[in-house]
């Protein structure tokens, strides 16, 4: 009882702790969800700032107008510069006629240009682009022209050429014939939007403008691709981070604009909610306290921005994620009261708690079962005892009636006439009837005494076949009457040591089953013999004998042939004990096939004196 | 010989000691333990049939306060308790037999029989052997033998034979049969003797029609009539 309920506490304890660290996972989960939300608004916001300016900064400069034009025509753009493949500023250089704002920002980025960031990471990009489109291309294994073969540069994939031929050389060549007919395209649809344009501009300035972008072209190492690609630059200047967003043209020119910080700044924190409880949260939080406080903070782990008014010492760090692109180098974090989770774990005290309470009931159930069970068998010792008792009580008017009735009888027999013998007849019914009351005591007791603990033998000295004839002469007289004669064999004459009560418990047993069951038989064969210390009796009928059916049955307690009224009475348990009996003798009651009637024999081991 | 029936139910009792006496014994009763000890000391029997359940002392106590006073004499406990701790305890405390209620009179006197020549083996008694004409009866054994037939005797049987042995060729009157053979002190009026020795020729004479073992002397008593066998002294 102890070990099942100490492993019922166990294992309860053992989910309790699983489902908190579950609960506590899933909270952190949602909150983190919750972040990944607010951060898709800001991925949302930049990419909507992305279109626009992708918009703005494809459009062709001309002139230094047409720049200042983009420039003051939305509140978001800071300055806009543009710089020539040959990594030199296109604008605002000196060379041209800056305003005091476009010299002042010509300072903070020449840097920048100088030391060629945003060259490289507009290279890194197309790098990252080539391997996507040439992944995308090996799908479809071999490439058909040279376009696929360009595109598969990166790749792995190898072409096929002749045995040792150089790959890499093989490689540059195909290369420089891409890019001369990507350059050709990209000029003829600068030529195309400039048309469009109208080409209002004054045609000095737009030419001069113009030509110095030719010519810086003219000197351009043409080795790179020319591919458009776009993407965000973040600087570090003055009051902190800074959001350049770049386009590269396909004529190698790259288009910067420098974002207003206070603008997208204010812009963010109008796209973040004020509250972020939704029912789904406030479900998993029922009725506990909503206590929390969402941040932005930047790599230095300062915090930009904050909301939620709580102080944050007694707050734990709940959820955290990398802000997108380009504020990546930012944090989303949320803290939360620490009895979010503690509140939860009740959930596990409480599990907890209920298997205590469940093996508390189990272990009170077992223990009326227990105490009902003991109350049971206390009754039914009772009812043994009591039938022991009854069974006492009865043996001794029991005995005296066929004391008395054979004592009886054997005046009769000095009496002469018809008188006595009427008696006698009568006696006989009276002694055979005890006798069998006797016997239906005895294996009651014999029965009742083996459920309550196990039989032992009380062995003398004897002669098996005396016993034997004891037995038999007090059936003779009953088996005289239903016509049954009694043929011996005896050849057990030797003294040996057996317990001669089980002896005359099996035989009787045998005889009173021939005497109920074999009364339509003529004889029956009782023989004994001795051998080797076993002594064997064998009690063989010529009645209706046993069905096959049934030849193990007959062993069993309280089978009967039949239940039927009008069939032989009896207990049922005869056979049972006697098998019993003989087996705690060291020996054997078995049923042996025959042609005619039943085959008993009781075998016994018994020691030679 | 002498025996002591303790038994405290009246009927059981008195039905044994009939049987006892029936058998030759000399049979005295004692209705509960106490008593029992009391008649044993003054008795001395030969043997002792003891019940278990008995007011006063039990029989397991007589049977150690018996045993106390005479270690090897035979003690038969006759009960309605069969359980086998009952007889355990009696075996321990030295009893012979153990007869549990109901049981038939045959078995008693069986029983009794076979305690009887353990008696006689014990107490180291010679075996008395003695012969009438074609009947050999060992008085140790309780038992007869005519060829190979063996023949159960009583003890009855074996006294009255044997005093009509010890008297050979004499005519013994009934009352002096009865009062030794059956060791009675006085002569009753009816035809006790006449009965057991009818019975007794049926089990003992060749042709009970024609006695010649114990035969009948008409208006005194019996006689046994020895006689010549070839061979035979």
């Amino acid at each position: 009882m102890i070990l099942p309920t100490t492993l019922l506490s166990w294992g309860g304890y053992q989910l309790a702790q699983k489902q908190s660290e579950q609960i506590e996972t899933q909270v952190r989960e949602l909150l983190a969800d919750q972040l990944t939300e607010i951060d898709s608004r800001i991925k949302k916001y930049f990419s909507i700032q992305e279109a626009l300016l992708e918009k703005a900064t494809s459009r062709p400069f001309p002139t230094l107008d047409s720049i200042r034009e983009t420039v003051n025509s939305t509140g978001i753009i800071d300055n806009i510069f543009i710089i020539n493949p040959n990594d030199s500023l296109a604008f605002p250089n000196l060379i041209s006629p800056l305003n005091q704002r476009e010299r002042d920002f010509h300072e903070k980025i020449k840097t920048i240009v100088e030391d060629g960031d945003i060259r490289n990471q507009v290279l890194q990009t197309l790098g990252i682009k080539r391997n996507r489109v040439g992944a995308l291309q090996n799908l479809n294994a071999i490439p058909q022209d040279q376009t696929d073969a360009t595109n598969n540069l990166n790749s792995n994939w190898v072409p096929k050429t002749g045995a040792g031929q150089d790959f890499q050389s093989g490689q540059q060549s195909l290369r420089r014939s891409i890019q001369e007919n990507l350059i050709q395209q990209d000029t003829q649809q600068e030529t195309a939007r400039d048309q469009e344009s109208g080409g209002q501009l004054p045609q000095q300035l737009n030419r001069r403008f113009f030509n110095v972008l030719s010519d810086r072209e003219k000197q351009t190492n043409r080795s790179d691709v020319l591919e458009t690609c776009s993407g965000w630059f973040v600087w570090y200047w003055g009051r902190g981070l800074n959001l350049i967003y770049w386009q590269r043209l396909a004529s190698g020119r790259i288009v910067c604009v420098a974002l207003e910080r206070s603008r997208w700044m204010s812009d963010l924190v109008n796209e973040l909610p004020e509250s972020i409880a939704n029912p789904t949260d406030r479900e998993l939080l029922s009725n506990k306290k909503d206590v929390r406080t969402t941040r932005i903070v930047n790599s230095n782990g300062a915090t930009v921005y904050q909301w939620g008014d709580n102080p944050t010492d007694d707050l734990v760090l709940a959820a955290d994620i990398t802000v997108s692109q380009p504020l990546n180098s930012w944090r989303l974090q949320m803290a939360v009261d620490p009895s979010i989770f503690k509140s939860q774990t009740t959930v596990g005290a409480n599990i907890v708690l209920g298997i205590v309470a469940s093996s508390i009931a189990l272990i009170a159930v077992a223990w009326i079962f227990i105490r009902e069970y003991n109350k049971e068998l206390t009754e039914a010792g009772r009812r043994v005892s009591f039938v022991n008792q009854v069974s006492h009580e009865l043996r001794t008017p029991l005995t005296n009636i066929r004391m008395y009735a054979e004592l009886l009888g054997l005046d009769l027999q000095r009496v002469n006439g018809i008188d006595s013998e009427k008696a006698q007849k009568r006696l006989s019914v009276v002694e055979s009837e005890s006798e069998r009351l006797s016997r239906l005591i005895g294996n009651v007791l014999t029965f009742a005494g083996n459920q309550k603990h196990k039989l032992k033998l009380h062995e003398t000295t004897g002669v098996v076949d005396d016993c034997i004839e004891s037995v038999l002469s007090s059936f003779a007289p009953n088996l005289e009457k239903i016509n049954l004669e009694i043929k011996t064999d005896f050849s057990a004459s030797k003294e040996v040591r057996f317990d001669s009560d089980v002896l005359e418990q099996i035989v009787g047993n045998l005889i009173s089953n021939v005497e109920k069951y074999a009364s339509d038989g003529e004889h029956v064969c009782v023989s004994t013999r001795y051998d080797n210390g076993v002594s064997e009796i064998v009690v063989q009928d010529d009645g209706f004998g046993v069905k096959p059916a049934d030849r193990n049955k007959i062993f069993e307690p309280f089978w009967r042939v039949s239940n039927d009224l009008k069939h032989a009475s009896g207990t049922g348990i005869g056979l049972s004990i006697s098998r019993e009996l003989a087996r705690l003798h060291g020996g054997d009651l078995r049923l042996n096939p025959t042609e005619i009637g039943a085959c008993f024999v009781v075998t016994l081991r018994t020691t030679e004196i | 010989m002498k025996v002591l029936v303790a038994e405290d139910d009246q009927f059981t009792r008195d039905g044994l000691a009939e049987v006892l006496r029936d058998e030759g014994y000399d049979v005295t009763t004692a209705p509960d333990g106490m008593t029992a000890i009391e008649q044993f000391r003054q008795v001395r029997p030969d043997f002792v049939c003891l019940d278990i359940m008995m007011p006063g002392l039990s029989g397991y106590e007589v049977c150690k306060s018996i045993r106390a006073l005479d270690a090897e004499l035979p003690v038969i406990f006759i009960s309605a308790k069969s359980e086998e701790i009952d007889k355990l305890v009696g075996f321990e405390l030295g009893a012979d037999d153990f007869i549990t209620k109901p049981f038939s009179l045959r078995e008693v006197v069986a029983r009794i029989r076979a305690v009887t020549r353990r008696c006689y083996a014990k107490q180291g008694k010679p075996t008395d052997v003695f012969a009438m004409n074609d009947l050999e009866i060992n008085r140790g054994q309780l038992r007869a033998r005519r060829g190979g037939e063996v023949i159960e005797l009583s003890l009855r049987d074996v006294n009255l034979l044997q005093l009509l042995w010890e008297n050979k060729g004499k005519a013994l009157d009934r009352r002096t049969i009865y009062m030794d053979a059956y060791g009675e002190t006085y002569f009753p009026a009816s035809r006790t003797l006449d009965q057991h020795v009818s019975q007794l020729r049926k089990r003992i004479e060749s042709d009970p029609q024609r006695p010649r073992i114990v035969c009948t002397v008409h208006g005194i008593g019996y006689r046994f009539d020895p006689i010549e066998i070839p061979g035979k002294q």
